[in-house]
């Protein structure tokens, strides 16, 4: 437990579909749909761990009762020794900036809700938007920026609080694929400088093979683990070579139904 | 960097769009001079006519908004809501004059009476409106505000009040509208001697005078919502756009 970030104990899933009645048409029906069964699962300080599937496959869902989104039927979640909730961000696939808040507002949010004095406060956003070149842009509102540039005010965002662990749900899926390469990047040099650890989901092979330490690849129905596949290639990773090619592979086969 | 508690509210275009809006206040006054002088009233009271039923108005908007949001962000979501709005739908179904003998019978003929049937008028427009807000909420803002542990008076500065200002805004242009009427039917019906529903009971048999204070009063109400609820609406809305 000592070098734990998250620890999953035979986390369940299931919800209850409810269709109501309609006289001389239907009668009212519950329908029970289990999303996964029994996931055990540890993820260790500082590493980059992918949850890997295809979609539809429930891994958004699972990523989500991790970080406390979304409740779990069954089993247990713990966050290591040292840990709370206020150790955790989140980066959104579709960013999730409040659309009333000027840039600077949006990553300033957590710091406001930790009570950070305005002073200090001031000095880590600006710290932050000048990593991702946004500092002109702090008192501009979310709509006047690009997908790419939106992202970045929400790994800014996340980054702000000092994490211990960043989830990220399909981050760069919205983005065209120049500016996702060049955000994968900037992810992994900050990754490299602060080490929190990091889950991230993605439908994307490449995208995994690029970044994570570890891959735990999710396959549908019943949604389980089919395996978690430990990372060999040294970084940086070159996306041409045979060993990357090799194992992208393996991970097609296995997500292949 | 400017302080975060810094807020820019821009309403207006430019100066000169502000100036013109403003301008805009003179008509109804411009026409209230020429109107006495037609029915050859006082001025002064009848001024003091539109003066008295304006507050009246203005209380039980401020009591009804602040009401009304008070109850929409407690009700909106959960089993709060499912208990609550249906009980909340069928109370603002309840026709608000059935109530007028019962509060004239308490209160008599007096600003209470008028002001608490205008607040039960009021109140619902503002009500649903907010809900309406609330429950078109992006799920992925309400999970960005529940990740940064926003709590308190934080929660309710930095996402709450935002995200209902636009329903506040629009309902309460429905529940002014509905106020106006019952404003006058009330003061008619209860027998006040003071404010608009006076003038208007006064000169019931002069269709000509009655036609023009019709109209004086559509321009006023024309008035403030250009000068005030349309540039409203419209910052709001455009504050909530992605």
């Amino acid at each position: 437990m000592k070098n734990i970030a998250i620890e999953l104990q035979g986390v369940s899933k299931h919800y209850t579909i409810t269709n109501g009645w309609t006289p001389g048409l239907a009668a009212a029906q519950s329908t029970r749909v289990d999303v996964f069964e029994n996931i055990t699962l540890n993820i260790r300080q500082g590493e980059i761990f992918v949850l890997l599937g295809p979609s539809g496959c429930g891994k958004s869902t699972l990523l989500r009762i991790m970080c406390g989104l979304e409740s779990l039927s069954q089993g247990n979640v713990n966050l290591g020794p040292g840990l709370n909730h206020r150790d955790i961000s989140f980066v959104f696939q579709q960013f999730a900036l409040l659309p009333w808040l000027t840039i600077e507002e949006n990553v300033s949010l957590g710091l406001i809700a930790r009570h950070v004095p305005e002073q200090k406060r001031k000095r880590i956003v600006t710290k932050e938007l000048h990593q991702f070149g946004l500092n002109k842009f702090a008192h501009a509102y979310p709509r006047a920026l690009s997908g790419g540039m939106r992202q970045r005010v929400g790994i800014a965002r996340a980054l702000a609080t000092n994490p211990k662990i960043i989830f990220m749900d399909e981050p760069f899926s919205e983005l065209d694929s120049f500016t996702a390469d060049e955000l994968r990047r900037e992810l992994l040099l900050i990754w490299q400088k602060r080490r929190p650890t990091i889950i991230l989901v993605t439908h994307l092979i490449q995208e995994a093979l690029t970044l994570a330490d570890r891959i735990a690849v999710l396959t549908p129905r019943p949604t389980h683990i089919e395996s978690i596949i430990t990372n060999p290639l040294p970084r940086p990773r070159n996306r041409r070579a045979k060993k990357f090619f090799a194992l992208e592979d393996r991970l097609e086969a296995m997500i292949k139904p | 960097m400017h302080p975060v508690s810094r807020r820019r509210i821009g309403i207006y275009h430019s100066p000169w769009h502000l100036l013109i809006t403003f301008g805009f206040l003179t008509v109804p006054f411009v026409f209230l001079l020429f109107f006495a002088r037609y029915a050859h009233l006082a001025t002064d009271a009848l001024l003091a006519a539109v003066m008295i039923s304006t507050w009246r108005l203005i209380i039980a908007y401020c009591v009804a908004a602040t009401l009304a949001w008070i109850m929409a962000v407690t009700f909106y979501h959960g089993a709060r809501a499912t208990i609550s709005l249906p009980i909340f739908d069928v109370l603002q179904s309840f026709p608000t004059f059935a109530l007028l003998p019962v509060a004239t019978f308490l209160w008599g003929p007096s600003n209470v009476t008028v002001i608490l049937v205008l607040i039960i008028t009021v109140i619902w427009p503002i009500f649903f409106s907010i809900i309406s807000s609330l429950k078109m909420l992006k799920h992925d803002w309400q999970e960005a505000a529940t990740i940064a542990d926003l709590t308190g008076w934080d929660y309710l500065r930095y996402f709450l009040w935002p995200v209902t200002v636009p329903g506040l805004i629009s309902g309460s242009i429905v529940g002014i509208g509905n106020g106006w009427e019952a404003l006058i039917a009330t003061e008619i019906i209860v027998g006040l001697r003071t404010g608009l529903g006076e003038f208007f009971q006064a000169f019931a048999a002069n269709p000509q005078i009655t036609a023009l204070g019709v109209l004086g009063f559509l321009i006023l109400i024309f008035t403030i919502n250009k000068l005030l609820w349309l540039p409203l609406l419209e910052w709001s809305q455009h504050e909530t756009e992605e």
